[in-house]
């Protein structure tokens, strides 16, 4: 036999358990706009029944004693989220490394006349002048002025890639600093939530900030997150454990330090701890950064590869050719590189020096009009001097590189966001919050709270009688 | 199947779809705007290849075509005075003919002698020719004056192919060398001499010695120096042809390059508006997906 206000209770819980899934409605339709959020659903349960023995039968049977919110739940995708951190290490990867390549091709300001293909042409065409008139000074300045294009260009160039190195650095080491601060949080919550699992409860908003952390810190270098739900493991409920390139960056609430030491050595990407241990890095926005810098010195390596052919081909033919003062063996160029070519002082200071004749056959003395040699020095243009190639084929290749380079990064990058977007799109489709079904649970929620003061009402009436309708009291009344 | 939709996808589908519409339609107004579709190497990296190839070809092609400008000049200089020296040896050889004759008297042969001495001393002056400032007989020795006088005749102090240091050659190809200029010591030396040989017969009266000897001498130079100019001559033509050669792969070649890096102004107009339609639908796409909520119909 239930008690007297049995009725009572049941219409209380109802309205009790509304009003709770009203709250989760408002706090899911206040977070629409919230980045991270995963919308939360109040599961309703019935209440323990009670336990009723038929008394006209003598049947036992049970009554219902209403309704309760047995939880509080998160609708997320985990694996989802999973693949949303490889994604995002991949496209941070393919972001930094297509925002350094579109800047190292600008370097190269081509197409252009002034650039150093330009520069080249221009050099050769100077020489092929000075075969016509090797006597003028005008001519002899004119190859001056050509060379000190290519040294110049040679040197823009390659100072404007190597500008790019100490910034890829700087940023690697600030990318490392907001790694380590986000392990250091997800640590923190870690805690938190192991406690409020540890108290029963379910924390969907710290679980919520934890994924987006994660997510942040996904991008920056790929990490493999193993959760407490792997027995393995032996982490405390609630808690995850994240590696990056097998070493532990986070564990329970404590969290280790990556080091901002990087290595591209044999084309494995890392960071190196104080210790020489390497993390090898696949993907993430500081892997990119790694990348990125390793091509640059790939690309300043070729830049300095032609200035030293240049510089090579340029001296054998000069030292063989004779200048208007007789004297033979000068060098044209000095250094070894793109970085330090420099007109020769034996040339720079003498433009009667430039070794435009070729050497006379003894007992003949140089001839003024003699440009045979400048002939030849103007022939290199087209001389196979690098491994097959001519000095400008070699650099067309290299500079079509670069574009292809960054050509295939912008590719690249642009459809791993597609990819990303993609992916959060669907755990959107799963997580995120629809007003328009908000809105609807909501008008269910407030008609069932409505039916709840009903049945009150109407248990009130009910007991209005027996209380009030029934003996003295209700013959005084 | 449905797919459930959170306000947030609505919100995101949004955004990527109106920032991929704008970005393609600034992308071809940057086009026209700029004129080029080659901005930077990423662009088209084959097609940068390609283009600098051929700009670097039509640099190269540029610079033989001022090379051969050069050669033409030249050549032509040479030949105009070659020109003058074969009208002065006809003269000569007329000369001679009247100088053999038997009823000329000694005072007129004194008058002949000293004409054709005038023609040594033009030829000797047609021998210093120049083109700018290089003297076109003198070999390499071209900043000093080939004939020098010397008493009635002249000496020959430029370079000569026994010296090394006779021919001026000028590429007007690749590979493609061309020696522009002809040694005064095959040209004027000779012909001074006989011409010198000449005027001292006709002077002496040795009128057998003219008709017999000089008289096939100066034939001889003449013939010499017809000979150089039908080479000089070749020369021209070859250095023409070449050109005309050349201009014909500078049209194709720098069209092959505006090709790859001028923008095709009527294909990215039409591209401007196809991406301008698409941007104006992306963002009345979007305003529609905002109009209709659940709470415009809650009281």
């Amino acid at each position: 036999m239930s008690s007297t206000f049995f009725g009572l209770e049941i219409g209380r819980r109802a309205l009790a358990a509304n009003q709770v899934a009203l709250d989760v409605i408002g706090q899911n339709t206040s977070n629409v706009g919230t980045a991270g959020y995963s919308r939360q659903v109040a599961n309703f349960e019935e209440s323990d029944p009670y336990g009723y023995p038929g008394a006209d039968t003598g049947k036992p049977a049970q009554l219902g004693t209403g309704v309760s919110i047995a939880s509080i739940d998160r609708v997320r995708d985990d694996y989802l989220d999973k693949r949303i951190y490889a994604a995002n290490a991949d496209q941070g990867a393919l972001n930094s490394l297509n925002t350094i390549l579109s800047r190292a091709e600008t370097a190269y300001g081509e197409p252009s006349d002034t650039a150093i293909g330009g520069q080249l042409s221009g050099l050769f065409n100077s020489f092929s002048d000075l075969s016509a008139s090797p006597e003028s000074d005008a001519v002899r300045s004119t190859v001056l002025n050509k060379a000190q294009g290519l040294v110049d260009a040679f040197h823009e160039v390659t100072d404007a890639l190597a500008k790019i190195a100490p910034d890829i650095q700087a940023n690697i080491v600030s990318k490392v600093g907001t790694a380590n601060n986000l392990a250091q949080q997800i640590a923190a919550l870690n805690k938190q939530i192991a406690l409020s699992v540890d108290n029963a409860d379910r924390p969907n908003d710290l679980l919520d900030r934890r994924t987006a952390l994660i997510g942040q810190l996904s991008g920056l270098v790929d990490l493999q997150v193993i959760d407490s739900k792997n027995p393995q493991t032996n982490l405390p409920t609630g808690e995850v454990q994240i590696d990056v390139g097998g070493f532990t960056l986070v564990r329970g609430d404590a969290a280790s330090s990556l080091p901002s030491q990087f290595t591209s050595v044999n084309g494995k990407l890392g960071l190196v701890t104080s210790n020489g241990l390497p993390i090898p890095l696949k993907s993430g926005e500081i892997a990119g950064l790694i990348q990125a810098n390793s091509q640059l010195n790939g690309y300043r390596a070729d830049l300095d590869t032609l200035a030293l052919n240049t510089i090579n081909a340029v001296n054998a033919q000069h030292k063989a050719g004779v200048g208007l003062d007789g004297a033979t063996g000068r060098s044209f160029f000095t250094g070894t590189g793109a970085e330090d070519i420099q007109i020769s002082p034996d040339v720079a200071n003498d433009p009667d020096a430039i070794a435009a004749a070729a050497a006379p056959l003894p007992p003949a003395t140089v001839a003024l009009g003699n440009g045979d040699n400048a002939r030849s020095l103007a022939a290199l243009s087209s001389k196979p001097v690098i491994g097959g190639f001519s000095l400008d084929q070699f650099y067309n290749a290299k500079v079509a590189g670069v574009g292809a380079d960054s050509q295939r990064a912008q590719g690249q990058s642009d459809n791993q966001t597609k990819v990303v977007s993609q992916l959060q799109s669907q755990q959107a489709s799963i997580s995120g919050v629809n007003l328009d079904e908000e809105l609807t649970k909501m008008l269910q929620y407030q008609r069932s709270y409505q039916a709840a003061a009903r049945i009150v009402n109407v248990q009130d009436g009910v007991l209005n009688t027996i209380i009030n309708g029934l003996g003295a009291t209700a013959a005084t009344a | 199947m449905t797919f459930r939709i959170s306000s947030t996808q609505i919100v995101d589908g949004s955004l990527i779809g109106i920032s991929a519409a704008y970005s393609r339609f600034t992308d071809a107004q940057e086009k026209i705007n700029s004129g080029k579709q080659l901005n930077k190497p990423s662009d088209n990296p084959s097609g940068l290849a390609q283009s600098l190839d051929f700009t670097e070809q039509l640099s190269e092609l540029g610079q033989f075509g001022k090379t051969l400008d050069q050669a033409r000049g030249f050549i032509a200089t040479s030949e105009s005075s070659l020109d003058s020296v074969n009208s002065l040896l006809r003269q000569a050889r007329t000369f001679a003919v009247q100088g053999a004759s038997t009823s000329t008297n000694d005072t007129a042969r004194q008058a002949i002698a000293g004409q054709i001495q005038d023609i040594i001393n033009q030829l000797g002056s047609l021998g210093n020719a120049s083109y700018g400032s290089r003297y076109v007989f003198g070999g390499q020795r071209t900043t000093t004056p080939p004939l020098v006088a010397n008493g009635t005749g002249f000496n020959y102090t430029g370079g000569t192919t026994a010296t090394g240091d006779a021919d001026l050659n000028l590429d007007i190809g690749r590979g493609e060398t061309l020696t522009t200029n002809v040694t005064g010591d095959r040209v004027f030396t000779p012909a001074i001499a006989a011409l010198a040989k000449l005027r001292d017969d006709v002077a002496n009266g040795q009128d057998l010695t003219v008709s017999q000897q000089d008289i096939t001498a100066v034939d001889d130079q003449l013939n010499t120096v017809v000979g150089i100019r039908a080479d000089l001559g070749s020369k021209i033509n070859r250095i023409d042809s070449t050109k005309q050669r050349n201009e014909l792969i500078k049209v194709n070649f720098t069209k092959l390059v505006s090709d790859i890096q001028d923008t095709d102004i009527p294909k990215a107009v039409i591209e401007l508006q196809t991406s301008q339609t698409a941007y104006q639908a992306a963002l009345q796409s979007t305003v529609r997906a905002f109009q209709t909520s659940l709470l415009d119909f809650l009281k």
